[in-house]
């Protein structure tokens, strides 16, 4: 049984500005998703600024309700959870931000912080909890010393490490991680993608890996999904997504990434063009105002989300 | 090949009332005309108050010295601010990192780049309409005659930055310098825009002085590089030499930390931090993260020498005791 099973997941937000008095215009930020998650995988998830993929994790924390779908977790309905089950459960899905700077009371020692969600969940007391937060404070890479400071005394890479002491004290099945990496430095980032690793190695946590730097996607995920405009336009094992991509967006994305030291050089190509307004999405296939390839069906018709091989999913008429 | 810029030894300090901590610790670079240099290293580590230095840009509370600043035949060693002016927009200009913040929301885009033209040229109003939408045309914004009449808040962010550029080469200087030109901006938008800097270099035949934490970004562009840590340059020399066989311990501890494509397990990393600038270690600024370092370098800053083609600070290769 997968850990997680999404189908169908719809969020539309409303904007102020209307289309008519009757009806106001809309975003579909995240347009019929549907994906499983194993026990202890990760999943990536891909895209540039704007394609929903913060959106989707919003969702499946429940931050944010969808208009439509169905999500199970751990073999139960998550989306018909309500109230004090759903602030129970909370404990087996978490979440680390980007920006670890706003995700962290300013006031509150960081020794509190981190074990909040142990008083929330466990009702742990005081001698339970200084024992709790040594205990975070050591597998996260932070000196037990460093209990009653206050997040400011700490650095980016540190607070990032706070912010995952705090997501995985209650020992979560599933982790959300929304871009935890990209407002640090290389070498921080390297740090915490380890840290990250091996913390989902020891407790068998799965994980919602969410970033639009391909390169870290990659070295994080087993499953690797890009998104456009609101929806998944290819899912696949990793190393088949990266090595053999079958949506031209996927090859665009790839082709964007400028080769490191060491990698064979070539030109960073790139799609043409930039995303068109999610309000406003093309019809037919979304891509294919930027589509090198594209034929007139795909003006009109959207292409099916088909498996092409085992566990390789596109959404594309030519592929 | 001929030397446009050379600075010698610029230090960078920021009064504060425990004293003056210096962020930039004695950097010397060179630029040779039409060459492309990327200016690599950490947040913090005095890449872009350095070029800001070029332009006598710092902010308020830091203070600027060198020994001297050479462009092609004049030379300061304390440039007046009627020398400044007179190499900023028409010598050298920059482009930031954030394009939304750095352009004016309420005024026409046409009409910001068409200030340059008026104010360094002197153009008449007409006239510099004109050759802002020549301008925005050649940096690639479609539809650029109905495009200058909007304002900022309807371009993208890859079409503002695109407009920044514009205002940085319409006095058509001979260096540019680009600090995080890609940052905040999608890696499909990262490409069109190199694309365009390589293209308007070419066509300009402009200087480049690339400023980037992003290793595989400035391999692309440059042909030489330089290493800061901790406010100096590390290493430094052609681009091949560096990434292809790295002497520094950082330098090899930045190129480790990337993820390849294809590679699995764990990323080789960098333990700790950049240090503070007022909290600097004794002797070499790197040693506490150094896997290599010894007992000099705990005592004694290494200097910038040259190692196999390139120049490096680093004990490892010869103390010259």
């Amino acid at each position: 049984m997968a850990l997680l099973e999404v189908r169908e997941l719809t969020k539309r937000f409303a904007l102020s500005r209307r289309k008519s008095w009757l009806e106001r215009e809309a975003v579909t930020a995240v347009n019929r998703l549907s994906f499983d998650l194993e026990e202890g995988r990760t999943l990536g998830v891909v895209g540039e600024s704007g394609c929903g993929k913060t959106t989707l994790g919003k969702l499946l924390l429940r931050l944010v309700e969808p208009d439509s779908g169905g999500v199970r977790f751990l073999g139960a309905d998550w989306l018909a959870l309500r109230g004090g089950d759903l602030r129970s459960r909370r404990r087996d899905m978490q979440m680390v931000f980007q920006d670890p700077q706003a995700s962290l009371n300013p006031r509150m020692r960081v020794g509190e912080a981190i074990t909040e969600p142990l008083v929330i969940h466990e009702g742990l007391g005081a001698a339970g909890r200084a024992r709790a937060a040594g205990a975070l404070m050591e597998r996260v890479g932070l000196p037990g010393s460093a209990l009653r400071r206050y997040p400011h005394e700490f650095s980016g890479g540190q607070r990032q490490r706070l912010g995952i002491a705090r997501a995985v004290s209650t020992r979560p099945r599933l982790l959300v991680a929304d871009e935890p990496v990209s407002s640090l430095d290389v070498s921080i980032q390297a740090q915490i993608l380890n840290l990250l690793k091996d913390l989902q190695r020891q407790d068998g946590m799965g994980m919602i890996f969410i970033a639009h730097d391909l390169r870290v996607v990659e070295f994080m995920s087993d499953q690797v999904a890009v998104m456009y405009l609101g929806r998944f336009v290819e899912q696949a094992p990793s190393r088949a997504l990266y090595t053999s991509p079958r949506h031209p967006y996927t090859r665009a994305l790839l082709s964007a990434i400028p080769p490191a030291p060491g990698e064979e050089p070539r030109e960073a190509e790139g799609p043409e063009g930039e995303p068109p307004s999610p309000s406003a999405p093309p019809a037919g296939c979304p891509f294919h105002p930027r589509c090198p390839l594209k034929e007139p069906r795909c003006e009109s018709q959207a292409p099916e989300w088909r498996e092409v091989e085992p566990e390789h999913r596109v959404a594309c008429h030519l592929a | 090949m001929e030397t446009l810029l050379s600075l010698e030894n610029l230090h960078v300090s920021f009064h504060t009332p425990q004293g003056d901590p210096e962020a930039v610790r004695g950097v010397s670079l060179e630029l040779r005309a039409g060459e492309t240099l990327g200016l690599v290293g950490e947040s913090g580590c005095g890449k872009s108050l350095t070029a800001l230095s070029l332009l006598g840009l710092l902010p308020p509370g830091a203070t600027q010295t060198q020994d001297r600043l050479r462009f092609l035949d004049r030379e300061w060693d304390r440039p007046t601010p009627e020398d400044w002016r007179s190499l900023r927009g028409r010598e050298i200009s920059i482009v930031f990192q954030e394009p939304f913040t750095s352009l004016n929301p309420v005024m026409r885009v046409g009409e910001q780049v068409a200030e340059v033209f008026r104010l360094h040229q002197g153009m008449a109003r007409q006239a510099a309409w004109a050759a802002s939408v020549e301008m925005l045309k050649k940096v690639g914004i479609p539809e650029a005659a109905s495009r200058a009449r909007q304002y900022p808040h309807q371009f993208s962010g890859g079409m503002r930055q695109r407009t920044l550029i514009a205002i940085a080469l319409a006095c058509k200087p001979r260096l540019l310098i680009a600090d995080e030109p890609t940052t905040a901006l999608d890696v499909t938008v990262q490409a069109q825009i190199l694309k365009l800097l390589k293209r308007l270099k070419r066509e300009m035949g402009l200087t480049l002085m690339l400023i980037s934490h992003d290793l595989g970004l400035v391999a692309q562009m440059a042909d030489r590089l330089a290493v800061m840590y901790a406010g100096e340059i590390v290493e430094m020399g052609d681009l091949q030499a560096v990434l292809g066989d790295p002497k520094h311990p950082y330098t090899r501890g930045l190129l480790a930390c990337l993820p390849r494509l294809g590679a699995q397990g764990r990323l080789a990393s960098l333990e700790g931090q950049v240090p503070e600038i007022s909290y600097l270690p004794y002797g070499c600024a790197f040693h506490p993260r150094c896997a290599h370092a010894f007992k000099l370098c705990r005592r004694r800053d290494p200097e910038l020498k040259e190692v196999e083609g390139r120049r490096v600070a680093c004990h490892l290769y010869g103390s010259g005791e």
